[in-house]
């Protein structure tokens, strides 16, 4: 049987125990939400920090891209006109001197050339056909002409509806294919490049395939142009993944979700 | 109940920080002392010159798991002098204080006492560390809570355990109960720890 004494004491120990479980449960509540908060508070600063990275690399590439933009307009406007001028000068030159055709048939040739050189570089340092005639016929363009100057052959299909990205992502899916293509001339030797563009899960899906020397760079060590590409792809909120052999060609595919990327 | 957090380091083992052997050593003498206690009861053996075996070994082991989790946070002799200190403690209290066929309330409240400070200063440390470190080792507050909660809830009994022991065997069986409760609470918390553990 159980005394008043015993039940009393059992009682006791019973709720010391139950205190002492309270209490260490209480401080195992406060530190863990703490802590917690701690954490959320480290996750918004890397949040702001991302946010604060990406808006410093969209300023660098605007401002890239609009100092191209001058640099283009300037070689347009003041060479173009100064060759203008020129030619202007050489027939009155020829009138006034009452010169034969064939006399001054050399110089404005050279005259022509300038005015084509600058109007070739200024159109690839800025597309300026890309708001006139969209990002389809900006590439098929491009890629004639690269066709033109490098031998290279290069097969576009594109199933995927280009009108609706919006004028900074057209501009930056240009520039990624003008890097890409500048890589393969420069250093890959490539005599068929393959550029597949489509839109799977509300994404824009590019994929570009050469089958040059390949490389056996690795992902961690790229070289500016990669990283270029990098950028701008990160800036669309999009994802890169590249492989390359020695020897084996070289494949890219760049994922850009159409809901960031749009006009709409 | 101690083979859920044995079986799921088992099968975790691959991904787990090396801070988590020593928990490995704790369950499995945890394990094996149980086995042996219940084989000697069964045998209607005085088995509590086990318990006076087992509450040094466990505080050892357990000292060791924490020396490692706290490491820089805490004063490294004092984890040397403690290793010294409380198999002598528990010697002394054999021969001076309680017989070894007895239950040692001495040693396992004092082993209890330090073992809810270490448990407590792991919560603090990861309120004063970097964020890095807080974010690694999640898994750690759930053992951590096991250990507090369990020695917290038990102390009073280790502390008492001698006139538990004189009261009815209804009053008494009510008590380890709950003892029996904190001990299964400790080893769930053990085995989601374990699991949320898991190195990346």
């Amino acid at each position: 049987m159980e005394s008043e004494s015993q039940v009393k004491f059992y009682f006791g120990i019973i709720s010391a125990m139950l205190a002492f479980a309270i209490i260490a449960g209480g401080f195992i509540i406060i530190a863990i939400r703490y802590q917690k908060r701690l954490l959320f508070k480290q996750q918004e600063l890397l949040k702001l920090d991302a946010q604060h990275k990406q808006e410093l690399l969209l300023i660098s590439i605007q401002s890239a891209e609009t100092e191209r933009m001058q640099l283009a307009k300037d070689m347009h406007d003041e060479i173009g006109s100064i060759f203008s001028t020129l030619s202007l000068s050489i027939n009155r030159l020829k009138d006034e001197l009452r010169l034969p055709e064939e006399k001054i048939a050399d110089s404005k040739k050279l005259v022509q050339s300038g005015i084509d050189s600058i109007r070739r570089i200024s159109h690839a340092i800025v597309p300026f056909e890309l708001e006139l005639l969209g990002l389809q016929e900006t590439l098929d363009n491009h890629f004639e002409s690269i066709t033109s100057i490098s031998g290279i052959h290069i097969i576009f299909k594109n199933n995927a509806n280009l009108k609706q990205l919006n004028k900074m992502t057209s501009l930056a899916i240009y520039r990624i294919f003008q890097e890409l293509l500048s890589n393969c001339i420069k250093y890959a030797k490539a005599t068929t490049v393959e550029i597949d563009v489509i839109e799977k899960d509300k994404c824009l899906v590019i994929n570009y395939k050469d089958d040059g020397q390949g490389t056996t760079l690795k992902p961690t060590a790229k070289g500016i142009g990669l990283k270029n590409i990098e950028s701008r792809v990160l800036l669309m909120r999009g994802d890169l993944n590249f492989t390359s052999q020695p020897n084996a060609g070289f494949e890219c595919t760049i994922t850009l979700p159409l809901i960031q990327n749009t006009s709409l | 109940m101690i083979i859920l957090p044995i079986a799921m380091f088992m099968f975790i083992k691959r991904v787990l920080y090396k801070e988590f052997k020593f928990l490995f050593i704790y369950l499995i003498l945890a394990a094996s002392t149980q086995l042996v206690s219940f084989i000697t009861w069964k045998m209607k053996l005085n088995n509590l010159p086990i318990l006076h075996l087992y509450t040094v070994l466990e505080f050892l082991i357990l000292l060791t798991y924490y020396w490692v989790l706290l490491k820089g946070f805490l004063n490294k002799s004092a984890f040397f002098i403690l290793i010294i200190l409380f198999p002598i403690l528990e010697i002394l209290s054999i021969l001076f204080v309680e017989n070894i066929y007895q239950y040692n309330n001495l040693s396992r409240s004092v082993e209890a006492l330090l073992l809810i400070f270490f448990s407590i200063c792991w919560f603090v440390k990861i309120v004063a560390e970097d964020d890095d470190f807080r974010s690694q080792y999640q898994g750690f507050n759930y053992i951590n809570a096991g250990f507090l909660l369990y020695f917290s809830g038990a102390i009073t009994l280790f502390a008492c355990s001698s006139f538990v022991n004189e009261m009815s065997v209804n009053l008494k069986m009510n008590i380890w109960t709950i003892h029996t409760l904190l001990a299964v609470q400790l080893y769930i918390l053990i085995s989601i720890g374990l699991w949320k553990a898991r190195a990346k």
